[in-house]
């Protein structure tokens, strides 16, 4: 204890000390008059361990047993529990692009028109994503249920439709997906949610204002064609800006510009395969950065282009 | 007959309107006759306040225009009444015995303070008579009843009753009619003492050859000459020169002001509830931020941005910080001291009362604290016999009994004090405590009767220390006449003193002495300087035991705290033997071989020695200590780690109460200074209420554990899922926004609400907590191995079964963070094929953190049934 200068009046001895500080951490490490060893006999260490042991050994049981119960009783492991809008997912699916840039962060596609060293990876991505496409044969369990679908002949539970690669041409791997000649394909997908079936723009007379008039242009074509060729979630393309617009030039959607109605609704079945739309931009400007929004039509998928509900952003540029 | 009575009660001047005949309406002359008393009594430092009341049952009807007056001499005459009334600076006080109208009632606004009878009645009819209101009453009535009020009765003749004049505040008290004079006259003593605590002290004094007979003691320098006498207070530092005294050092510069100055310069260590927290905080922090650093450094070579790393870090501390403990014992401390004031507990330093519940020691005072501080006679010793006044068959033993007589008159009349006569004594405690005797077993009015038939002769009385006193006896009164005092006698009498002052009482012997009326007739001019007469051949009349008894509560209260394993120490000025004894009669020491330390031997004692002491005798009772002696024992016994407290009431126990670590004053006796110094104060001056103090320190501190470990648990669940975050890369279970829900919203309330919690019925049965902190290993361990891992167990389930339900099944959950919390990521595929987006994916995160949130809120519940006890079964103790 300090010795209090202010008590000087009062003859202050400091505190008579009965063990110094090295014979205390000493007989906290071991103490020979009741064999502690740091601060407990070894007896006292036995049981504490004991305890925890099997304190912590009924913890991980008890939560063990909750997981387990609660997976086997309330969770099929094929069909989610909480579907469309009962869960969070929704019934709004969002849209994907590939190939994803090596940075994460980014949604930027850039590379050299002339290089292999610099396009190459892009090509590894798309080849690499398409590899299930191309290998369904050997999937497990995904070749024998391959169903021969159009859009009168949706397929029956637990069988999945086909996806025609050879309908991307030029965009295929062949062709290095056209990345080569400075006109890349990009491949847009629709998030697949359990059960979500779309409700087409399919009337060609009532087609939304906002719809970019090549579009509606290319409905209308199509449905003359074949009436059933309406049912599609339409796709469309576009830059961002008016510049971006100029920039991005023609843009060829492959092999339709939708994704057909018979692949929907998605139920977890063997082998299915998301269907794709393969964006080609013929003559992109070089040299710089185009912004390219894609944006997925059907009457149940909401928009909303700050909140990025039912659109991709992606940049892309091209030396 | 007068019309105004003027009598002088003590300090009061009373004034009285005394003209019934005509309702005591004021005339001319009545006003004059007031004005000249008021205006007197004013300068008069003999009178303190003035009373003014009147004869009969009215107090006053107001002006009596019958004796004419010229127009401007009436309105002098009634300028300088009123004005007499707004400037007299000392208390006015009105008893209105009646009806009080016109200027009675505007000048009661002038008092300050009014009693009133129930059927007086107030009326002020000056727009009756078509004059305006005087006496300021425009002024004065609206501030008192306000304006509408007042508009009432000065505008619109409202005749105000009593009752409706103490609702409206114009008058202070109503009481019955026939109590009236008793009640306010009661009221007015009352106020009369409180202004003699008030009144500056004064001395006599010769400074310059000049005699100062009321000289204000703050005026005193050095080199005055006072003058004292016995029950004087000693206004400086004197030396004493042939019964006058040397003015030495006066102020600060006395002993006393020294002393005074000790305690204000003297540190008090800090209570052990600070200590405590300080100690907590300190580790809470380091912890804390240690944490965060970790987080910091990881989350930074995760690659995070700095603003989330940030969000990170101070999410940490603030789930580590107990930001709910401040409150709790804010809280806790706050309500104690409430419900202490109501016990006669006044804390001033809120710690103080935790810090008494951590007493190990209390260096308790005797006088007044320990006993009644009152002296009062226990025992008689006649003859042969020793009489016990607690003895039922007293009274019937001793009422023929000759020496009886013989000592209430030599009780009586050798004494100086006086019998009040509201019936109080004033004056020495001995000599107020035999003549309170003498009351209790014969009235005084007979004793003076003895006194009438002595005219004839004088009689010496005398009365003293038995072995003073029995050497100049030669006879002794027994039952039935007087003997001649022998050895036998002598013996018995010295064996019934020792008998006496070894229960610590104090003796006086009684002895008388018929004088021959020859010898000194009625003309004879007695000296007690230097005495004149004889003072041999006394007959002794008896020996008196007087004790100042102990506090019927103490015994108890001592065995309490006895239980609760404190040790009680009497540090007195007294006699050792009469130390012993109350403390052998409260419980301070159990036997009659308790080790009694003398000032003296303290003053001898190395301090180690003392140590020793302490250490070896659990039962010590310090006498004839002086106050600086009292400071060395409060600091050896700190030495030897305990928490003491120290009751006291003189200036110079400040230094002591300064210095312990509870110091507790008197409220009644106490000195300002000690209470100033002191952190409690005991209103009523009883040891007992420091047993309740202890029990409610010692609940303080078993609630703040509760509220500790309670708040304490929430941090595990908090901290481990920011680990789970970054050593698993799963999605985030619990983000910065709900911890702080958790801690500052749904934590803060129970922990808070903890500290409300009663006392586990053993509180008073546990030795002091000693080397048991507010945070012991024990809990650490209960709150981050046990309680906190089930939180967190419950949490992460809850966290996995929402994710599960949506799809994401535990296992893919694993590894999932980077491309989870990658804005540019839009189809992240979950355990089902389905692909989120970013903004449905934080959606569902949130989902979980809010599930995650909610289980442990509910298992904080559970925690707080646990917390709720620490010793008993939430069983006994229920829930509600």
């Amino acid at each position: 204890m300090q010795r209090n200068v202010k008590l000087e009046e009062f003859e202050i001895e400091t505190k008579p000390s009965r063990s110094s500080e090295r014979g205390k951490v000493r007989n906290f490490i071991y103490d020979g008059n009741t064999g502690a060893f740091l601060g407990r006999t070894p007896e006292s260490w036995g049981k504490i361990i004991i305890f925890y042991i099997v304190f912590y050994a009924s913890l991980v049981a008890l939560f063990a047993i909750c997981m387990v119960t609660f997976h086997q009783q309330f969770i099929n492991p094929r069909v989610p529990r909480l579907q469309l809008d009962r869960g969070l997912i929704g019934t709004s699916p969002g849209l994907g692009f590939r190939p994803l840039p090596p940075d994460v962060r980014s949604t930027l596609i850039w590379y050299k028109g002339t290089s292999y060293e610099s396009y190459k990876y892009w090509e590894d991505q798309l080849k690499e994503f398409l590899s299930v496409y191309k290998m369904k044969g050997q999937t497990a369990g995904a070749g024998q249920n391959i169903f021969n679908c159009d859009f009168r002949n949706p397929p029956p539970p637990g069988k999945v439709c086909d996806v025609d690669i050879r309908g991307w041409e030029p965009c295929i791997e062949e062709n290095h997906f056209s990345f080569h000649k400075s006109s890349p394909c990009i491949f847009l997908k629709l998030n697949r949610i359990y059960g979500w079936r779309p409700e087409f723009f399919n009337d060609t007379q009532h087609l939304p204002q906002e719809m970019p008039v090549e579009l509606q242009m290319q409905i209308k074509n199509i449905t003359e064609y074949n009436r059933d060729y309406a049912n599609m979630v339409w796709v469309s393309c576009q830059g961002e800006t008016p510049a971006d617009k100029e920039n991005v030039g023609v843009v060829r959607y492959l092999p339709y510009p939708g994704f057909p109605g018979y692949f929907y609704p998605y139920q977890n079945a063997e082998g299915y395969l998301s269907p794709l739309v393969a964006v080609h931009l013929v003559r992109p400007k070089t040299g710089i950065v185009i912004n390219i929004e894609c944006r997925a039509w059907a009457k149940n998928i909401k928009y909303d282009r700050r909140e990025k509900l039912g659109v991709v952003h992606f940049e892309v540029m091209i030396e | 007959m007068d019309t105004i009575i003027e009598t002088t009660r003590g300090t009061v001047k009373v004034i009285r309107f005394n003209k019934p005949q005509k309702k005591n309406a004021i005339d001319g002359d009545m006003y004059l006759r007031v004005t000249k008393i008021l205006n007197t009594a004013a300068s008069d430092d003999e009178v303190s306040m003035v009373v003014l009341t009147g004869t009969g049952d009215f107090y006053s009807s107001g002006n009596d225009y019958s004796v004419s007056r010229p127009e401007g001499a009436w309105l002098q005459i009634l300028g300088d009444f009123i004005k007499a009334f707004i400037t007299f600076p000392k208390l006015l006080i009105a008893i209105v015995n009646g009806p009080a109208i016109g200027i009675a009632a505007t000048t009661l606004a002038l008092c300050d303070m009014v009693f009133a009878s129930e059927n007086a009645y107030f009326y002020t009819p000056f727009s009756k008579l078509q004059i305006t209101a005087e006496g300021g009453s425009t002024l004065t009535f609206p501030r008192l009843i306000g304006q509408r009020k007042a508009a009432e009765m000065l505008l619109f003749n409202h005749k105000m009753t009593a009752k409706e004049g103490l609702e409206s505040g114009f008058i202070n008290r109503v009481y019955k009619p026939e109590e009236l004079q008793s009640k306010a006259w009661e009221k007015i003593q009352e106020i009369l003492k409180s202004f003699n605590k008030m009144i500056p002290m004064s001395t006599k004094c010769i400074r310059d050859g000049v005699w100062n007979s009321d000289l204000p003691v703050s005026s005193l320098v050095k080199g005055d000459i006072v003058h004292i006498k016995a029950g004087d207070v000693i206004p400086a530092d004197i030396r004493i020169i042939e019964s006058k005294g040397v003015v030495l050092c006066c102020g600060d510069l006395t002993a006393l002001g020294r002393v005074a100055g000790l305690a204000a310069r003297l540190q008090p260590e800090p209570s052990p509830l600070a200590r405590e927290i300080r100690r907590f905080m300190r580790y809470m922090s380091i912890w804390a931020l240690s944490l965060g650093v970790i987080i910091a450094t990881a989350s930074i070579i995760l690659g995070y941005p700095f603003i989330q790393t940030t969000i990170f870090v101070i999410g940490m501390i603030v789930a580590n910080i107990p930001e709910g403990l401040q409150p709790t014992i804010t809280a806790s401390l706050t309500l104690t001291a409430q419900r202490m004031v109501k016990k006669n507990c006044l804390v001033k330093n809120l710690e103080a009362i935790e810090a008494l519940g951590a007493v190990t020691t209390i260096c308790s005072d005797k006088t007044g604290t320990l006993t009644k501080n009152k002296m009062c006679v226990r025992h008689i010793w006649i003859w042969d016999r020793k009489y016990s006044v607690a003895d039922p068959d007293f009274e019937s033993t001793l009422q023929v009994n000759q020496a009886l007589k013989a000592i209430k008159i030599c009780g009586a009349l050798c004494s100086t004090a006086v019998i009040l006569p509201n019936g109080d004594i004033q004056g020495d405690a001995s000599e107020t405590a035999i003549l309170n005797f003498l009351c209790a077993y014969d009235d005084p009015v007979t004793a003076s009767v003895h006194l009438n038939k002595r005219l004839s002769r004088y009689v010496v009385v005398i009365k003293g220390a038995p072995e003073c006193i029995l050497s100049r006896c030669t006879a002794v009164v027994m039952e039935n006449g007087n003997v001649n005092i022998t050895n036998e006698v002598k013996k018995a009498a010295d064996n019934a003193t020792e008998d006496l002052a070894n229960t610590g009482e104090r003796v006086l012997a009684f002895a008388d002495l018929i004088l021959d009326p020859k010898e000194f007739p009625m003309s004879f001019d007695f000296d007690t300087e230097e005495i004149n007469f004889p003072l041999e051949g006394l007959r002794l009349i008896g020996i008196i035991g007087l004790k100042d008894p102990p506090r019927d509560e103490v015994r108890q209260a001592i065995e309490r705290v006895r239980a609760a394993g404190i040790r009680v120490m009497m540090v007195t000025g007294d006699h050792p033997a009469t130390a012993r004894a109350v403390a052998i009669e409260v419980g301070i020491a159990t036997t009659a071989a308790c080790h009694v330390i003398t000032g003296n031997d303290l003053r001898n004692m190395t301090s180690d020695l003392l140590y020793l002491t302490l250490e070896k005798h659990h039962e010590i009772v310090f006498a004839r200590t002086s106050p600086t002696q009292k400071l060395q024992i409060v600091e050896a016994c700190q030495r030897q780690g305990s928490v003491v407290a120290v009751t006291g009431d003189g200036v110079n126990d400040a230094p002591a109460l300064r210095r312990a670590d509870i110091g507790i004053s008197m409220g009644i006796t106490g000195s300002q200074v000690s209470k100033q110094t002191a952190d409690i104060i005991l209103m009523d001056d009883n040891f007992a209420t420091i047993v309740l103090g202890i029990e409610e320190g010692r609940k303080i501190f078993d609630n703040l554990k509760k509220s500790v470990c309670y708040i304490l648990i929430s941090n595990v669940p908090e901290v481990l899922p920011v680990f789970m975050f970054i050593l698993f890369s799963i999605p985030l279970p619990l983000g910065v926004m709900t911890i702080l829900c958790i801690d500052l919203g749904t934590d803060m309330w129970p922990a808070v609400s903890l500290s409300y919690e009663k006392a586990e019925a053993d509180v008073m049965e546990r030795p002091p907590r000693h080397g048991d902190p507010l945070v012991s290993a024990r809990m650490l361990r209960l709150v981050y191995g046990h309680l906190g891992l089930i939180e967190f167990a419950a949490g992460m389930y809850a966290y996995f079964t929402v994710m599960a339900e949506h799809g994401f099944y535990p296992a893919d959950l694993f590894g999932i963070r980077e491309r989870w919390d990658n804005e540019a990521v839009n189809d992240v595929r979950d355990s089902l094929g389905q692909e989120w987006t970013y903004a449905e994916r934080k959606e569902l995160e949130r989902a979980c953190q809010a599930t995650y949130f909610i289980a442990v809120v509910i298992t904080q519940m559970m925690n707080g049934v646990i917390c709720k006890t620490r010793f008993n079964s939430i069983r006994d103790v229920g829930c509600f």
